[in-house]
């Protein structure tokens, strides 16, 4: 996965499409401005001097993805659970280990911090690392609880350092063009946003000894986290703003239980969430621990066509048209049929349409949802990227911490509306 | 197993039949883009399929063609 992950400048632009020299593509997505190739030449030569809180799995995804950024030097490394700690720093031998996140933060080397903690750290985490005056790199959901989330939004926004949440679709060129194509009008007016991730498995890691297991599957328990909603849902919602234009949804309702995996967990291992838009427009999610056969799905559905983002997919609602003697030669047909008498039901099957669609996304990478850390190509490597070049630069790019604020705020209200089975509004 | 003569008259005759078909053809295929309202280069790009359909045509003649010979023997 490394090897395929590598990245050159010259990549990133390439992987990109060179969407950032445009003047269209900015004003859709402005924070793509804090890697313009204006910024990577201030940078040039320049390292972001960075530590890492947390060096479990996600913490080990992204560090595999700095070791090969030349922007990036990872000078210190933090983590109370020392198995995790002496991983990482076996792969960084010359960073300094803390096992407390306060003494990193008072490293006056450390420029910027990466926070790959457990949920419900990154709020404190976060607005600790900006006190110390640390640029800052955190993990999504931004947090727990809808009042962390405030007081984590409103230190930050106070502050002059710059903030950055793990959303890595919003640098995932795929996505990008996706947008584009909505906001150019390739799909007609949106009506409908859906979002399924389908796994089957018990999310779980292995625990060496049991009084371990909240601190390492820590997704599973409502003291740390909101599981389905924050861990997977989080990531589907940011897409309803971006193909929304800004505009976020008014109410959410939905439902939820613990079906299969009875083992104790205290979060939903099956949710069905439905957003509300003040337009009227739907943006649902579901998803179920306990069939993968859909995997996962996040599709923008307009009047005359559909986007399937995770596939790089576009289909036209109408098939390109067919001759005229084609045409009449299928109504010639269907009125030779029509007379024959057939037996059985009047009803039958709306199919889906035959449209074959348009790939608009090369080297799309699937995976069968075991790896719940991260996948190549996603993104991820531009946005560590893209963190790196901020941290030289100083410069916040511009709405991504809106963007990320409105998704965690999303996820968790749909994880209340579930919980509580209620109506809500946003 | 006797020698068959397909004489120059009756050579003509099946030329201008299947002539007729192949008209009859283009007429359909016409008829269609008018209905349809489809591009008029299909008269070009449709080419086989009004070509399957004046076979097809001339097929249906000649099994009427052959009806009436065999009434007209009878």
């Amino acid at each position: 996965m490394i090897q395929n992950d590598q990245m050159s400048r010259k990549d990133f632009f390439h992987r990109l499409g060179n969407l950032t020299a445009g003047a269209a593509a900015l004003s859709l997505f402005p924070w793509l401005e804090s890697c313009s190739a204006q910024n990577e030449k201030l940078s040039q030569g320049e390292k972001a001097r960075l530590g890492v809180i947390g060096t479990g799995s996600r913490g080990m995804f992204h560090l595999a993805l700095l070791l090969q950024d030349p922007s990036a030097r990872i000078v210190a490394l933090c983590d109370d659970y020392a198995p995790h700690l002496e991983e990482a720093a076996a792969l960084f031998p010359r960073a300094r280990k803390y096992s407390d996140y306060r003494q990193l933060l008072d490293d006056k080397e450390v420029e910027g911090v990466i926070i790959c903690t457990p949920l419900s750290l990154h709020a404190q985490m976060t607005m600790d690392a900006i006190h110390s005056g640390k640029h800052v790199f955190c993990e999504k959901a931004m947090a727990h609880t809808t009042e962390s989330l405030d007081r984590m939004y409103n230190c930050w926004k106070e502050s002059d350092r710059v903030l950055m949440i793990g959303q890595q679709r919003h640098f995932d060129p795929k996505y990008i063009k996706a947008m584009e194509l909505v906001h150019g009008g390739a799909i007609g007016q949106v009506v409908g946003i859906r979002n399924y991730w389908y796994r089957n498995n018990d999310w779980r890691r292995p625990v060496p000894s049991p009084e371990l297991e909240r601190r390492i599957n820590w997704r599973l328990y409502h003291e740390y986290s909101r599981g389905l909603m924050t861990e997977l849902a989080c990531h589907q919602l940011a897409n309803g703003s971006w193909a929304m234009n800004g505009l976020q949804p008014e109410g959410v309702c939905g439902t939820g239980s613990i079906l299969y995996w009875k083992d104790g967990r205290e979060v939903f291992d099956n949710v069905s969430v439905v957003y509300q838009y003040p337009n009227g427009v739907h943006m649902t999610f579901d998803s179920i621990i306990s069939n993968k056969h859909f995997g996962m799905g996040e599709q923008i559905l307009g009047t005359e066509g559909t986007i399937d983002l995770v596939r790089g997919i576009l289909y036209y609602e109408k098939s390109p048209a067919k001759s005229g003697i084609r045409q009449l030669l299928e109504k010639i047909e269907q009125g030779v049929l029509s007379n024959a008498a057939f037996a059985g039901t009047s009803w039958a099957i709306e199919d889906a349409s035959a449209d074959a669609g348009i790939r608009f996304a090369e080297n799309v990478t699937v995976n069968d949802g075991a790896s719940t850390v991260g996948a190549a190509g996603d993104g991820s490597a531009e946005l560590m990227h893209a963190f790196c070049l901020s941290v030289i630069s100083g410069k916040q790019p511009v709405r991504i911490v809106d963007e990320a604020y409105w998704a965690t705020l999303l996820a968790l209200r749909g994880d209340q509306a579930s919980r509580e089975r209620k109506y809500l509004t946003i | 197993m006797k020698d068959t003569l397909i004489t120059a008259q009756r050579k003509k005759r099946e030329i201008l039949y299947f002539g007729l078909c192949l008209t009859a053809a283009v007429l359909v295929n016409l008829g269609a883009i008018l209905y349809f309202g489809t591009p008029w280069y299909e008269l070009f790009t449709q080419a086989g399929y009004t070509l399957m359909i004046a076979i097809a045509f001339y097929a249906i003649a000649a099994v009427v063609r052959l009806v009436i010979h065999l009434f007209r023997k009878a």
